[in-house]
């Protein structure tokens, strides 16, 4: 029987699919791109179903964030998201802190371990339809996918005919069990992105000065990750002057796609995937000018060359690059230059992602740095970022000594091999001016 | 006579010579391990001709005088490792610490194009027969700050053993050399050749030791951090009845080298570096013992810098790496360096074995601390709702993996926020249990 057939075969309705979870499974949902069409199917079987373990990271709103849904679904969030945070605060959602690149199959398969990524009763994710020879693609969202084909009992993919066909893991139609077509004509089958909001200006304008600051701290060659948040994201914006920049990070930005074209990024001076865009997933962002040009230049584009999560976070592997530049932005740091990125006073207000590992990884990389972006205010201006103490209950992303430029609107200070007053002297030169005085008293207690 | 001995009498120089190189505004560094002590006392009487010197010295051993108050315009002090004898000067100000990545690298670190010492003092052995010194029981970072340093001056101890791996420099390479004197009897004396003295460990140790052992299993490669709660656990029997054991670690507990000696750790599952016990310092317990070390061919003395590489460890199959922590908090994130402002100690080679043993086929980061400690006011759980403020995260909660007391294990890998609450609960003191409890609803 060729795959045409099996295809066929497989082809069933969202509710039919469903069928397949029972009580106390253990359910694996893509990361970034949740099949909604079978969420909602998953979600109307409230009645029939006990005590279903779900892992997602959560992008899109679902029924069993809202109470009344306690007992048949048992949710767990791998990131906190606006879908989530309430949920999370009330308890019917729960955290799980956890690191993409640090999951071994052969760890997460022994008696109580894994249940994030892996050793699932069942996976849902989303494909395009098949190529010539049967095999899908993971489209724009890839993350855990492949690690959730690999390890589930059962395989529910929902088809969506709108994503961009990517090259690098792809699943075949043999690897899946039912197959889902999502209704063409339907909003909740767009392409999985994000909605284009403008953000606060004048905060967009500091963004702006970090990134450009940042992006002096970059040499022709290097070869970049670039983590989630304004300011570093920004920083590709002034990549415009360098010369054979390589990509290597989890996700892929439209201005990523512009310097491609331009040039500027070649991967030509990598060590390993040389020449090759390296991600997990690319942002769409709906509603962009550039939303569809996005689409068009990741389909079928053999420079793009999306792994899975767990591969792209592999700390080895990013240090196999020489000149390895990572590039994330932090919510907040001490005076120690502790940083938090996901975990702010007891509540969890993000993810880790991949930060941690690209941050160790570019320690081993030959000429590698680690740059964080700062925003040195919050609250409009009322409270400084830079903290001389994080509150009782904060979550440190990133120890000590593993943030090598802090760059902040006031400029960018180099914390390698400093001790700890001279951290903290450094640190505080790029506070903002009305938080200066306040923050040398407090270090001249502390340190 | 041959060019490196005329070379080597050339560059033998007094103490007090090799001290008045030292000029005020310079940056000096000791080594990691023992700290050349004539050189360190001929620099410290220089008290009152010299301003603004900046010594580091990684690990204090011997107490020189300049930890004390009313030497800090002479010597600003900086160190790696709060020992006991500067814990109290880190505390008062008077004493500063170097924070530092991946690699417990001393002054001024390893990486990219960092500026060296301009004096750079350490201890070797005496030259062999082809010019070549030994580090003696302890390389760490020594060959790359001689790289970096500007000048040189090591103390020359006989009394220094010989390893094979890359524990060795060629007398061509040092500037000056300095008769060794000898230190026996000194107070605050450390890492002596004979090893360290065996302390009876606490009580609880017993027990963690019996838990720890059910995780290690035949033909796995362990690495052991330094601490009260870590080194005693080989003596109190967590490897009884376990076979073909590798060792990759920093330096070697009690019980260790006997266990080398007697083949229980023989290396033949290795993955990497089969056959060897790879270690970047020893200590054995007794002067025997270290002679045994002596040019033993079974064991390598390997640079920190490759010790601890990810990549290196990671490339071991059952990779198990046991360490020690100070607190650790209901999300799971761990602190092995201070408690509040309070410095105790270092967080040394803890993260890259953790990310090493994650990713180790097989592998599992084991961390073992007792469920509470003397406090001023009585026992404080050491598992606590959130850390006292001023604390060092040392480990992010998302590394955190098996967490060992002396009431049983928590396994925290990849669980949520409440099955990891509910876990560390379960291994706290009874007595502080339901206070944890309440904490954790909140």
């Amino acid at each position: 029987m060729n795959w045409r057939e099996k295809y066929r075969e497989k082809i069933v309705s969202a509710d039919e699919a469903v069928q397949c979870v029972k009580s106390k499974d253990r359910v694996i949902i893509n990361l970034g791109g949740e099949p909604r069409h079978c969420l909602a199917a998953l979600a109307l079987r409230r009645d029939a179903l006990k005590g279903v373990r779900l892992a997602c990271s959560w992008v899109y709103d679902h029924p069993w964030f809202h109470p009344g849904f306690e007992e048949s679904f048992d949710v767990r969030a791998t990131f906190t998201t606006k879908a989530t945070r309430q949920a999370i605060k009330e308890r019917r959602v729960d955290w799980i802190p956890w690191l993409p690149g640090l999951g071994d199959r052969d760890r997460s398969l022994e008696r109580d371990r894994g249940g994030v990524q892996q050793n699932a009763d069942v996976a849902f994710i989303v494909v395009t339809p098949p190529d010539e020879e049967g095999y899908c693609s993971f489209g724009n969202q890839m993350w855990n996918g492949p690690n959730a084909v690999r390890s589930a009992k059962a395989v529910v993919a929902e088809v969506n005919e709108r994503m961009p066909f990517t090259f690098g893991d792809n699943v075949h139609v043999s690897q899946i069990d039912y197959l889902v077509e999502a209704p063409v004509d339907s909003t909740s089958t767009s392409v999985p992105g994000t909605e284009w909001t403008t953000s606060n200006v004048e905060e967009w304008e500091k963004a702006q000065v970090i990134a450009a600051e940042a992006a002096d701290l970059i040499r022709d060659g290097d070869t970049v990750q670039v983590g989630i948040g304004v300011p570093s994201e920004s920083v590709i914006h002034y990549l415009e002057t360098k010369n054979d920049i390589g990509i290597d990070t989890e996700v892929i930005y439209p201005q990523i796609i512009t310097l491609m074209k331009k040039g500027i990024i070649t991967g030509a001076r990598k060590n390993v995937n040389k020449g090759k865009v390296i991600a997990t997933a690319a942002w769409i962002v709906h509603g962009h000018p550039q939303e569809k040009e996005t689409v068009e230049s990741l389909d079928h584009n053999p420079t793009f060359e999306f792994r899975d999560f767990s591969y792209i976070c592999n700390v080895p592997r990013i240090a196999s690059n020489d000149n390895m530049v990572t590039i994330n932005t932090l919510l907040g740091i001490d005076l120690l230059g502790q940083a938090t990125v996901d975990f702010l006073g007891g509540f969890p207000i993000a993810g880790q992602g991949g930060q941690l590992e690209y941050c160790i990884g570019s320690h081993y990389s030959r000429g590698g740095r680690s740059i964080a972006c700062l925003l040195s205010c919050a609250k409009g201006g009322k409270a400084s970022r830079i903290v001389p103490q994080f509150e009782a209950g904060t979550g440190i992303g990133v120890p000590m000594g593993y943030v090598d430029y802090l760059v902040t609107e006031h400029g960018s200070v180099n914390l390698e091999y400093k001790t700890r007053r001279e951290r903290a002297e450094a640190i505080i030169s790029v506070a903002h001016p009305n938080f200066r005085d306040e923050l040398r008293k407090a270090a001249r207690q502390i340190l | 006579m041959e060019r490196w001995r005329e070379e080597f009498e050339r560059k033998m120089i007094s103490a007090e010579d090799a001290a008045n190189m030292v000029k005020s505004g310079d940056r000096v560094a000791f080594t990691m391990g023992r700290e050349a002590y004539a050189v360190g006392m001929a620099l410290a009487v220089r008290k009152e001709e010299l301003k603004d010197v900046k010594v580091y010295i990684h690990a204090p051993g011997y107490d020189l005088g300049w930890y004390d108050k009313g030497w800090q315009d002479s010597f600003e002090i900086t160190i790696g490792q709060p020992t006991a004898l500067v814990q109290d000067a880190v505390y008062e100000h008077d004493v500063d610490v170097l924070i530092h990545g991946l690699i417990p690298a001393g002054y001024p670190g390893l990486r990219g194009d960092a500026v060296g010492p301009d004096v750079l003092i350490t201890e070797v052995s005496a030259p062999d027969d082809l010019g070549f010194c030994s580090f003696g029981n302890s390389l760490w970072d020594k060959k790359k700050q001689i790289q970096k340093s500007k000048l040189t001056i090591a103390e020359v101890n006989g009394n220094l053993i010989r390893t094979y791996g890359n524990n060795y420099i060629h007398v061509s390479e040092i500037d000056y050399f300095v008769p060794h004197v000898s230190t026996e009897g000194m107070p605050g004396k450390r890492g002596s050749l004979t090893g360290r003295e065996f302390k009876e460990p606490p009580p609880y140790v017993k027990k963690i030791a019996g838990y720890v052992s059910d995780f290690i299993r035949d033909g796995d490669t362990l690495q052991i951090g330094v601490g009260r709660t870590t080194e005693p656990l080989v003596s109190l029997g967590m490897l009884d009845m376990k076979s073909d054991l590798g060792w990759h670690s920093e330096a070697t507990p009690p019980g260790i080298i006997s266990s080398i000696r007697s083949g229980k750790i023989n290396g033949s599952r290795k993955t990497i570096n089969q056959g060897k016990a790879v270690v970047t310092s020893i200590g054995g317990s007794s002067r025997e013992e270290m002679e045994w070390v002596d040019r033993n061919p079974l064991i390598w003395l390997m640079e920190v810098e490759y010790l601890e590489d990810i990549r290196v460890i990671s490339a071991h199959d059952n990779f198990v790496s046991i360490n020690s922590a100070l607190m650790v908090d209901l999300v799971g994130q761990i602190a092995c360096e201070t408690i509040g402002r309070k410095r105790y100690s270092l967080s040394g080679g803890q993260l890259p074995f953790a990310c090493g043993a994650w990713l180790s086929k097989g592998g599992r980061y084991i961390v073992v601390l007792s469920s509470t400690v003397e406090g001023r006011n009585g026992p404080v759980s050491r598992i606590v709702p959130t850390f006292p403020p001023g604390t060092v995260s040392s480990i992010p909660a998302v590394l955190a993996d098996y967490i060992v007391t002396e009431y049983g294990v928590a396994r925290l890998a990849e669980k949520s926020l409440r099955q990891r609450a509910d876990a560390l609960i379960s291994i706290a003191n009874p007595d502080f249990r339901s206070d944890l409890r309440k904490a954790a609803m909140e």
